[in-house]
């Protein structure tokens, strides 16, 4: 990995940078500074987040990522999570300006070009996630921050602030495209979880509580979807194609080991395949539910489809 | 395996989940199905925390696996995410150095997204993804070395949800026009009926990413007839191999040259407005 392709922008104080490595910044009269500028302005940018990193990199473009920029991730990141979370912003914001620095970060060039137009108000709402949540930082990422090495902890920040930008700008672009979205207050399920005590290690599934019962009622409902002894199933159909019924398609998805695919009963029937899709998906799959609910197997009524009439 | 699924992103679960994963696998008919239909239900609680973190709307009742009686006869581990498609959620155990897929679940995904078990079974990791268009009809197993790292589902699901804005209009556009008096419109309609506007997005990404411009007729056509470009580079049959030598599109036999030519200018048209939104396709 290494660096050499990182944007830069001049800073000011470039005198003095350009005089710590012994060189000569002021231009000939009505001349340009080309001779040096590239160069010389990525020293500068990296020379004001701090001093001396960069001299080597520059000279070796294609040497590993300096080891030193890993090492201030990580101490920065250490620092954050030893402040509470009202005064981290600043150690929060000097991360974020190291970002541009990092192998593979999504700075603004890098991350898609769709995105691209909504990253500077994106960046405001990742910082405030970032703060807020940099105390789950090492567990999303199984990190025992204090052992891991400088750049295996730097690999993962760099990830995990990738994941907090594209959602955000993901979000903005939402926002500005007017489609749905989860409001952005809501905590997940996860973040409900405060602690590992509260989570109980169950190591393996408990057997069910009558595997006997279970069986027979198993068998009942296998033997009514293989007989199907009302013709429920055989009766519903598509008008325009009588042979694409329900039972048609249980026989093929549900008692077929393995289940046939859509494409594969389409090659069979040689009927459209949207016509098995919309067969399968408005009646069969809620007349299954609604079967089994007969038997005697346990159906949330409220989670009980609708069927819907063709 | 390999250095994308090394730092995998951990997710812990409740209480609550391990209570809906038990209950759902309580009424399975023997101990094996048990198992099974206990970590499918908790690989989807899992994929469904990160993507409600990521501020996804999901949909658990939508998929087969919340329906009592399709997850008791299939293997199936699905999340719907409304509008958008379903992510297949694959438990995987450590060691393990594949995910297997099911007949029952490579048709209809948009992703498949690995996730890891190990004892003591109170967190799972999620190690990567695949995007589903990249899987052959046949490909029964998917290396975990072939995992994208999870973080850049994000970006691979932006792409299929502003496709699917770009692209909502024009398909349906292209689905009501009449073609009565119209074979060829009548096959490429039935074509086009039998993929969702999420598929086609995605495969045409395939398209978008890995072609020349000036291939994207072609390549794009092949596409959406299901051949090519949009399906099997992972593993499984490459059905490019069985189509028909004589065809001079090289679209497989049932589709005629007229059908394959109209497919080529819809893919083309189509990923001229996707170029719009998605811009130079540089990664």
């Amino acid at each position: 990995m290494t660096r050499h392709n990182a944007p830069v922008e001049p800073l000011q104080g470039l005198d003095s940078v350009a005089a710590s490595f012994n060189l000569l910044l002021l231009p000939v009269t009505g001349g340009e500074i080309k001779p040096i500028s590239l160069t010389l302005l990525l020293l500068a940018r990296y020379g004001a987040i701090f001093s001396g990193i960069m001299a080597l990199s520059q000279c070796y473009p294609n040497a590993p990522v300096n080891n030193e920029l890993d090492l201030k991730v990580k101490s920065l990141i250490l620092q954050g999570l030893d402040e509470a979370e009202a005064e981290r912003r600043t150690t929060i914001q000097s991360l974020l300006a190291l970002t541009d620095y990092l192998p593979k970060s999504k700075t603004k060039e890098r991350i898609d070009i769709g995105l691209q137009p909504y990253y500077d108000e994106a960046v405001k709402d990742t910082e405030k996630y970032m703060i807020k949540r940099l105390d789950k930082f090492p567990e999303k990422y199984d990190l025992d921050i204090n052992n891991a090495s400088p750049s295996e902890v730097c690999q993962c920040f760099v990830r995990w602030y990738n994941l907090n930008i594209t959602r955000d700008c993901i979000d903005v672009w939402r926002r500005y495209q007017r489609i749905r979205f989860i409001d952005l207050d809501a905590p997940s399920s996860q973040e409900n979880a405060t602690s590992k005590e509260e989570t109980i290690a169950d190591p393996k599934p408990q057997p069910p509580i009558d595997e006997i019962e279970q069986k027979e009622r198993f068998q009942q409902l296998k033997a009514y979807f293989e007989t199907d002894p009302e013709q429920r199933l055989r009766n519903c159909a598509t008008r325009k194609y009588p042979s694409c019924n329900c039972w048609e398609l249980i026989k093929r998805r549900i008692l077929t080991s393995p289940p046939q695919t859509f494409k594969e009963i389409k090659q069979d029937l040689g009927i459209p395949l949207d016509n098995i899709t919309r067969l399968w998906y408005n009646k069969s799959v809620p007349l299954l539910a609604k079967i089994a609910q007969e038997i005697g197997y346990e159906i949330d009524a409220n989670k009980l489809p609708e069927i819907e009439e063709e | 395996m390999s250095n994308t699924t090394e730092h995998g992103i951990t997710i812990r679960f409740q209480e609550s989940d391990r209570e809906c994963a038990g209950k759902f696998a309580a009424s399975q008919p023997t101990a094996e199905k048990n198992q099974q239909v206990y970590y499918n239900t908790l690989a989807v609680l899992a994929v469904n925390t990160f993507m409600e973190e990521l501020r996804y709307e999901t949909d658990l009742d939508a998929g087969d696996s919340w329906h009592p009686v399709i997850r008791m006869f299939n293997n199936v581990a699905d999340l719907v995410l409304p509008g958008i498609g379903k992510i297949e959620c694959c438990p995987v155990k450590v060691g393990e150095e594949a995910i297997s897929l099911p007949s029952e679940v490579r048709e209809n995904r948009i992703a498949y997204v690995a996730v890891e078990f190990a004892e003591p079974f109170d967190k799972v990791k999620l190690l990567g993804f695949v995007p589903a268009v990249v899987i052959g009809d046949e490909t029964e197993q998917i290396p975990l070395s072939a995992l994208k790292p999870v973080e850049e589902l994000l970006d691979y699901l932006y792409r299929i949800e502003s496709g699917i804005l770009e692209l909502e209009g024009a398909i349906k556009e292209l689905l009501s026009s009449p073609t009565e008096d119209d074979p060829v419109e009548a096959k490429v309609q039935e074509i086009l009926a039998g993929i969702s506007i999420a598929e086609i997005v995605a495969k045409l990404n395939i398209v978008y990413r890995s072609h020349e411009e000036s291939n994207w007729g072609y390549e794009g056509g092949k596409a959406l007839a299901g051949v090519g470009s949009g399906g099997g580079i992972l593993g499984g049959r490459n059905r490019e191999d069985s189509m028909n030598k004589s065809s001079p599109r090289g679209i497989s036999s049932d589709i005629d040259e007229d059908v394959a030519a109209e497919l080529n200018l819809i893919a083309e048209d189509l990923l001229e407005k996707l170029a719009e939104i998605w811009g130079d396709g540089d990664e």
